[in-house]
Parts: C-alpha cells; structure tokens; sequence
C-alpha cells in the first residue's frame, strides 16, 4: 500500500471533522481512505482467490462510504485516532457482504490447507479431517498454530497479537504441534507436519 | 456491520487488536478466531495496515545496544584486555562479569539452568525435551 501513509493524529482531526458536518470534511474522508479500501477489498478478496473486474470493487467501496454516512458510524469509534484499522476491517466485512449476495461465496473457504503443504492442494475430505483434527486442540494452541503456518507470523508478531510472552507462545505451539500429530494419527493420517 | 454466525464485529475486533478488552471478552475474541477463518484473516489483514512507520537504522542499533548492553560490554571489555596487557586479567574478569550479566538478562536463562538440572541428575529425557525447546526457538 503505497499511498496510505499512517498519520493518527490527523485521521483523528478529519474524522471529528467529519462529525461536525465541517466543508469538505466528507470530501476529504472519502479521498484519504479510498486507496485503503481498495487494497483491503483486494487483500480480502485474494485470500478466497476471487476475481472481481474493478468496478465492482469500486461499488463496494462506494457502498462503504454511503454505508458509514448513513447509520452514522464515526459516532460509534471512541478511538478516531484507529479509524484506518477499523475501516480495513468494515471493508473485508463489506466484501464478504456483497459475495454473499451476489452467490460469489458459499461459504467460508478454508484455507488451512497452507498448514501441510504450500503448493499441493489438498482434497476437500483431508482439508475437514485436517480441520477437524484442529478442532480437538485447546483454542489458543489452535490459533497459535494458525497465525505461524497459515499467516506465518512469527514469535513476536503471535506474542504482540495474543499479548502473551513469546516463550509461552513457543511452548504452546510445540504443544499444540504435538497433540495436532496425534490428532492427526488418530484420523489415519501420518502427514509430516513442518 | 456484520451479523452473521455471531461475528465480533468491528468495533469489538478493534478492541481486541488494540487490547482495550477485559480477560473474559478477550477470551472469547480469541475462541472466535480460533474457529473462524474469516475474522482471523480479516484481522491479520487490518494488523498489515497497523505497521508502524519503518524504523530508521540508527533507532535499530540503538534499540540492539540496549537490549544486549551487557554483551557488548563484555566484548569492549574483552578487547581492552588485550589492548592494555598491564590490566589483561582485570579486563578478563571482567568480561566473564559481564558476560554472565548478559546470559542472566536474557532469555536464554530458562534454557540455561534446564540445561545445567537435566546435566546434574543426568536426564536423558530433559534433555530431549531442551533439544526441543531450542530447536522450537529458531
Ligand atoms: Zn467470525
């Protein structure tokens, strides 16, 4: 994202604009967040692998904006100094929004089949067993496991997001590696696990 | 904006990214993403645009030297040593101080002192489990 430069204090300042009903207030909102919307929609969309032509996109993100003039929603975010990280996160939800409606998306992909090999694509039965292996495991050694083989986050990135201490992240994450294995077992399968 | 399946929405999931929520909700939060992919990646995806402006070199070196002072001490101390051969054994006491004072900072502590029990009663499978351990931190 080139063009989005973080500025906190200043995307607090245009949003209290914007609740004042100041000139160009609205205007100014609209051209500052655009670029961040598109490249959320496209972060979001490329995860599913959906192709959407541009305009589309670009009705999605007129629709957003409409969407958060209408019901008001800046009167909602006490931080104001966050609302670029909110609206990253009210653009992915407006893009599953409209793939629903529009029968793009069934259903919820998932996509942990990047947790036993990058490249091959695994069969939908391994991919529920997989998923249904992960639902045994205690919910943290869970998403621990899903942030470093999924998100390939790192000790410090899953210490930062969970906030817990990055020796415990490292404990729970052989731990939840070593129940996975017999999980995995358990279900016939003796895949190797990196 | 978002109802289905009872999603957090995004308001609640800035909350969680930010660490404004108590250990009940936050405990929730994290069961919901354990089991949704899509809240999961739409919060990986907000936390990419949360990336705090690059670092200069120089705020990284200074950040380098303060965590590992007693390192660097120690090796200042150690060349010292054979600059000033007068003082050569003082210099080297010192490094040893020194470099101590560096492993007891860090976090190689815990992994140090397991070493050293499983090493004192002879446990092969603690040491197996440190193997681990070790392995597990690179
Ligand atoms: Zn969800």
């Amino acid at each position: 994202m080139r063009r989005f430069k973080p500025d906190p204090a200043g995307d607090r300042r245009l949003v209290e604009g914007c609740l004042r009903g100041e000139d160009f207030a609205w205007d100014n909102f609209i051209r500052r967040f655009s670029p961040l919307i598109f490249w959320a929609a496209q972060k979001r969309l490329k995860r599913w692998s959906i192709d959407l032509p541009w305009d589309e996109i670009d009705e999605i993100r007129q629709n957003l904006f409409l969407r958060i003039y209408e019901k008001c929603a800046l009167k909602g975010l006490k931080k104001k100094e966050r609302v670029a990280v909110w609206l990253a996160l009210v653009t992915c939800n407006e893009v599953a929004t409209y793939l629903r409606k529009n029968k793009y998306l069934r259903r919820p992909t998932p996509s942990h089949k990047i947790l036993y090999s990058e490249s091959a694509a695994i069969s939908p039965k391994v991919s529920v067993l997989l998923e249904d292996a992960l639902a045994a495991l205690p919910h943290r050694e869970r998403l621990i496991i899903k942030l470093k083989f999924m998100e390939k986050y790192s000790y410090r990135q899953i210490s930062e997001l969970i906030r817990i201490p990055i020796g415990t992240v490292a404990i729970s994450l052989m731990r939840g590696k070593s129940k996975l294995r017999k999980e995995l077992k358990k279900r016939g399968m003796e895949g190797s696990l990196k | 904006m978002r109802t289905i399946n009872r999603c957090p929405d995004e308001l609640r999931l800035l909350a969680y990214l930010d660490g404004d929520l108590g250990d009940g909700p936050r405990v929730e939060i994290e069961k919901h993403l354990a089991g949704c992919p899509e809240c999961l990646e739409n919060l990986v995806i907000a936390k990419e645009t949360d990336m705090p402006t690059k670092k200069g070199l120089w705020n990284g070196l200074i950040e380098f030297a303060k965590k590992n002072r007693w390192l660097l001490a120690s090796g200042l101390s150690f060349g010292l040593s054979f600059a000033l051969p007068r003082y050569f054994l003082q210099f080297l006491t010192a490094t040893v101080i020194l470099s101590l004072k560096w492993i007891f900072d860090s976090r190689a502590t815990k992994t140090l002192i397991m070493i050293h029990n499983a090493w004192k009663e002879r446990d092969n499978k603690g040491l197996h489990r440190i193997m681990d351990r070790i392995d597990i931190k690179k």
